[in-house]
């Protein structure tokens, strides 16, 4: 009965993974209609007022795994604000764009959808509670977080 | 016995061959004429080589990817076929149905990735660490997996014809449904790997 390796390895990593989603208390009525939407580029990105609630939903639902104020130093979870950072080297405006809305597109998919493989989860799916205008404050804030 | 050997080895050095001809490229070979010769990134046939790039589907036949940074990338079905992707980083790309006949991956990253459904024909991996991904469906054949790292991952139906497995690690893989003819498996690791309904896989291994 080879299957049970597989079934200590699933159990084991369900009591690492005991962090459960929910929607974090912030207040994000200020963010423009054109931020309720999954599609790249980040409407918000630049944006003071999404930078700040962005902060306050990651410190809330990210932090636990990727680092207060996405400080993912010495964090089980990978250190985000490394994400998109070859993109800003590229000269040509055209690549660049197109490399940041990759970028983009990869960060939305991985907080709608989280990260499963073979029926363990590493990282829940926050579809159900974040909204598209708070995923991209969230984009936001780590893009301008100190490193 | 003996015949099945004969197979396997004529196979590897098919696939020993095709590397020592793609080794023959420069980078300058499978780039597009239009991509900058700077430290820009390289764009081939549209696709531009960074992480997280979006290209199911592209044609990269013949790509010089020596130690590029694909970590993330959408390949779904992209056809690298003789790429060179030795010392690559793949890690979490989804190659779900790639062709990567006569590729070179060796010491290349690709754990945690999808390929599914993917075709290595005379494929290297030698030395690659390929560590939890998928291979549920695709096959092997004649391919070189010497020392390659497939610890906790998955080969559900995936086929392995005449391929050259010596000292590979398939320790705490799914093996269910797979297929095993033909190949070197002199000094292969299957500790504690699930072989339920698996065809060719031997009692020993367990």
């Amino acid at each position: 009965m080879r299957t049970i390796p597989f079934l200590v390895l699933a159990l084991a990593a369900q009591g690492a993974f005991a962090f459960e989603p929910f929607t974090p208390q912030v207040d994000a009525a200020s963010l423009p209609q054109q931020a309720r939407t999954w599609i790249e580029p980040n409407p918000l990105r630049g944006s003071q007022d999404a930078i700040a609630i962005g902060r306050i939903a990651f410190n809330q639902t990210c932090a636990h795994c990727h680092g207060m104020d996405a400080n993912g130093s010495r964090m089980p979870a990978p250190d985000l604000r490394r994400l998109g950072l070859g993109c800003k080297r590229i000269k040509d405006d055209a690549l660049r764009q197109r490399c940041t809305n990759d970028t983009d597109a990869y960060f939305i998919k991985s907080v709608r959808y989280g990260k499963q493989k073979f029926g363990i989860v590493h990282m829940p799916a926050w579809e159900p509670y974040l909204k598209p205008e708070l995923v991209w404050s969230l984009r936001t804030f780590i893009e301008n977080a100190p490193r | 016995m003996n015949a099945a050997l004969y197979l396997a080895c004529a196979a590897v050095t098919l696939a020993c061959v095709a590397g020592a001809t793609a080794s023959a490229q420069t980078p300058g070979d499978t780039a597009d004429p239009s991509t900058p010769t700077s430290d820009e990134p390289l764009v081939i046939n549209g696709c531009p080589i960074w992480p997280h790039t979006r290209c199911p589907g592209v044609d990269l036949r013949h790509a010089n990817l020596v130690g590029k940074n694909l970590a993330g990338a959408d390949l779904r079905g992209a056809d690298l076929t003789r790429a060179d992707l030795r010392g690559a980083n793949l890690a979490t790309a989804d190659l779900a149905g790639a062709n990567l006949t006569g590729a070179r991956l060796s010491k290349a990253t690709a754990s945690n990735a999808d390929f599914r459904d993917a075709r290595f024909i005379g494929a290297d991996l030698e030395g690659a660490r390929l560590m939890r991904s998928d291979f549920s469906g695709a096959e092997f054949i004649g391919s070189n997996l010497e020392i390659a790292r497939f610890n906790n991952a998955w080969f559900v139906g995936t086929r392995f014809i005449s391929n050259d497995l010596q000292e590979t690690k398939f320790a705490s893989t799914n093996m269910k449904d797979a297929v095993f003819e033909g190949n070197v498996v002199r000094y292969t690791i299957f500790t504690q790997s699930a072989m339920e309904g698996c065809q060719g896989c031997q009692e020993s291994w367990k």
